[in-house]
């Protein structure tokens, strides 16, 4: 309250001093005037001294009517004196007169005083809250405005104050749709002043207003401030509304964009991406957000909707598949689609709803949802081709989208386009990597006349940029030979170099009769190789001998294969030999072991023994034992899958490839 | 990585595989470029995959060609296991200590 006393003093300063020294000067005269005549007339005329005091205090101030008084009562008393010394019976009375009317007219004029800084002050203040940029209401116990400035009326859609505080609180809140910040529409409940007035501390409300009228949307932000009364109860809620749209729309389009950005950046599929874009717009800058991206058969598929109504979403969905739109319709996304243009449509008029659908039971369903703005916007590719649409929908909010609106939506589009074509360049990246990987593998195991083959193959990763694991089988002079290898190294280089050993392997050991002059051969050309160009490999050479078969073994740098005999147990076969590629000369060795029917000679990677557990890798013990009884390279293989399975934890590390040979025909020994 | 007298000792611990080796092999390359005797100290290394073993490897040569003296220190049974896999181990040098290495 100190401030405002301190404020009142201030505005007391008197804009028309001039009428208050008038006053005085009138009161003074009137002061001499009555003295001389009293003194003169003699006891006639002492007690209306007291006009003197009476008109300063009309019109002059404070302390001017102080001075006027006193000078009044001197005047008086010194009559008096002059007079036969008050002898004159009734002079006491008088002066007493003129000493009471003056003290009077000093609180005369204190009062008055004070009621005009008052409604100085009053006044000051109502213009100063008028002219506040904020609006400002202030609504008494029954939630009717016993006050509100200009900005509020203007705020709230009425064209006066006085047209404002006319109003009834329903037709207030008839006028527009309020939603909290979430997209939930404002219940009475969550009114700030309501809640002040039921004795909450309510802090700043955001609140989204859609015009019922225009569509407009703005956004507010309320302060509601309880004003005690006498006896400490909330008599008065003064609420400061602050416009915020503009802020809000400038910030809306950095931020949605980031977020989408962001969104558009992070993930590889795009789907799901487009469907998080859908999500970001919903309920921000639509009420509806679709993507839709044509297929190969012409239907311009809708590939993500959003809505904050999941029930919406679905129905959305269903009426997507009931009525699909195709490149080759009329206008809507079609149009968009062809010509790159976006859409804005401010306000959907029913007329063209009717001409745009024919069907009337597909009409009504889009009545249904009480489309009123809309646009539509390409999603364009680096080239400048429209690869999909996005469509943005404002329905049960009522509100209208604007050019600002459409100018996001289609920067919203860009973006999306530019990702969309970078998820498809990434995908296409894989799935030529898929048939690089594919190419290093023999097409299909070939048929070995006498043995049964059976490969397991797993590269790391689903989306793995090719590997450097690789198997092979094929007929050589007097037998077949079988590989396994492994290139060091990822990437193109390491598929580059991958596909050379595999092809280098496979014709050197077709020109050589001997295993161990192909892996002498491969090692030197591989060591001729500018840069490093490291490989281990096992090979395997099969001759048939009667029912049983011999198996040579060679292994460069690479793990021994094991041999399951028929008995269940299983063996390394072979010897180690340096790794091919890193030293120009090397000693590698011949292990020739008998393949009796029904053994399996299974030859495999480090992704096998590598492979990790919650603790440590699956090792060799671990794979002796899971390859122990296996009846055929089948049920080697998948006893070895298996094994794995159950062993790996988290993502698989390195490529795998197994290979697993019997002498004789497939599932030729029946099971166990 | 760290100087020990004339000698770079490179010190790994954990794993070299895909995601460690091209951090290790620069490492080396660092170490080769500051003095003529590396060490490579691997006591502390759990697992080594085919990159791993292509760094090492090609640590040693690079070592034979330029006449440069490179060491690795003892790392743990199962990886000196590969080294005798893959044929390292009689073109390895190996120490106990690599502060033995740098003297």
């Amino acid at each position: 309250m100190t401030n405002l006393h301190a404020a009142a003093a201030r505005l007391s300063t008197d804009h028309r001093p001039g009428r208050r020294w008038a006053a005085t000067g009138i009161a003074l005269l009137a002061v001499v005037g009555l003295t001389v005549l009293d003194a003169s007339w003699d006891d006639t005329l002492s007690a209306t001294v007291v006009v003197a005091p009476f008109i300063a205090a009309m019109f002059a101030g404070v302390r001017q009517t102080v001075a006027v008084a006193v000078a009044a009562s001197s005047s008086a008393l010194l009559s008096g004196i002059w007079n036969d010394n008050f002898g004159n019976a009734g002079y006491e009375v008088r002066a007493a007169i003129v000493v009471t009317g003056g003290v009077f007219s000093v609180f005369a004029a204190r009062t008055r005083e004070q009621a005009a800084r008052a409604e100085a002050l009053g006044a000051q203040l109502t213009a100063a809250l008028s002219n506040l940029a904020e609006g400002v209401v202030v609504q008494d116990r029954s939630q009717r405005l016993v006050y509100a400035n200009e900005t509020a009326a203007a705020t709230l859609g009425f064209p006066s104050v006085a047209a404002l505080l006319g109003a009834a609180p329903e037709e207030l809140v008839s006028l527009a749709d309020y939603y909290n910040e979430d997209g939930s529409p404002l219940t009475p409940e969550q009114y700030p002043s309501r809640r002040v007035f039921s004795g909450e501390e309510v802090g700043p409300h955001t609140v989204r207003v859609i015009d019922r009228a225009t569509g407009e949307e703005r956004w507010r932000v309320n302060k509601s401030r309880g004003v005690l009364d006498a006896r400490g109860a909330t008599g008065l809620v003064v609420t400061v509304i602050e416009d915020i749209t503009e802020q809000r729309r400038a910030e809306l389009a950095p931020r949605l964009l980031a977020r989408a950005g962001a969104a558009l950046s992070s993930s590889q599929n795009y789907q799901r991406t487009l469907q998080e874009v859908a999500d970001l717009a919903v309920p921000s800058l639509a009420d509806w957000c679709g993507v839709s991206m044509p297929d190969r058969s012409g239907v311009i598929a809708q590939v993500a909707v959003a809505h904050s109504d999941p029930e919406k979403v679905e129905f959305a969905r269903r009426y997507s598949e009931r009525y699909p739109t195709r490149t080759s319709d009329e206008g809507g996304s079609a149009q968009v689609l062809r010509d790159g243009h976006s859409q804005l449509i401010p306000e959907i008029p029913d007329a063209l709803l009717e001409a745009a659908v024919q069907d009337p039971e597909q009409r009504e369903l889009l009545r249904a949802i009480g489309m009123r703005s809309a646009i539509s916007v390409p999603m364009t590719a680096a080239s400048g081709t429209p690869i999909g649409v996005i469509s943005f929908v404002n329905a049960e909010s009522g509100r209208v989208f604007t050019e600002g609106d459409l100018e996001l939506c289609e920067e919203l589009g860009r973006r999306a386009g530019i990702a969309i074509e970078n998820a498809r360049l990434y995908t296409e990246r894989s799935l030529i990597a898929h048939t690089l990987q594919r190419a290093l593998l023999p097409p299909a195991l070939p048929e070995i006349p006498g043995f049964s083959l059976s490969a397991l193959y797993r590269p790391a990763g689903e989306e793995n940029w090719v590997g450097g694991d690789f198997y092979d089988a094929f007929a050589v002079r007097d037998g077949w030979v079988a590989v396994v290898g492994d290139v060091a190294g990822r990437g193109a280089q390491a598929a580059a170099l991958t596909a050379f050993a595999r092809h280098v392997f496979r014709t050197a050991a077709q020109l050589h009769d001997d295993p161990l002059d192909a892996v002498a051969y491969l090692n030197r050309q591989l060591y001729d190789r500018p840069g490093t160009a490291l490989c281990t490999v096992c090979c395997v050479h099969l001759r048939v001998r009667g029912a049983d078969a011999e198996a040579t073994v060679v292994c460069g740098g690479h793990p021994l294969p094991y041999a399951v005999r028929q008995a269940g147990a299983a063996e390394p076969v072979g010897r180690w030999g340096q790794m091919l590629g890193a030293w120009p000369h090397g000693e590698w060795a011949r292990t020739t072991a008998a393949l009796a029917a029904g053994d399996v000679l299974v030859l495999y990677t480090d992704g096998v023994t590598d492979a990790s557990g919650a603790e440590d890798r699956f090792g060799d013990e671990r794979l002796q034992a899971a390859l122990c009884e296996s009846s055929d390279p089948e049920d080697a293989l998948r006893r070895l899958a298996d094994g794995l399975a159950d062993f790996e934890t988290g993502e698989q590390a390195d490529d795998t490839a197994a290979l697993a040979i019997a002498r004789g025909g497939r599932g030729g020994r029946g099971a166990r | 990585m760290h100087a020990e007298g004339s000698a770079e000792i490179v010190v790994v611990r954990g794993e070299i595989d895909l995601a460690t080796a091209d951090a290790v092999r620069a490492d080396l390359h660092t170490a080769f470029e500051r003095s003529s005797t590396v060490v490579l100290d691997l006591r502390e290394v759990e697992f080594i995959d085919t990159q791993g073993l292509a760094v090492v490897i090609e640590a040693q040569q690079s070592s034979a060609a330029a006449g440069t003296r490179f060491a690795v220190a003892r790392a743990p049974d199962h990886v000196h296991r590969l080294f005798d896999m893959i044929g390292l181990s009689p073109r390895l040098t190996v120490v106990d200590d690599p502060a033995a290495a740098a003297s």
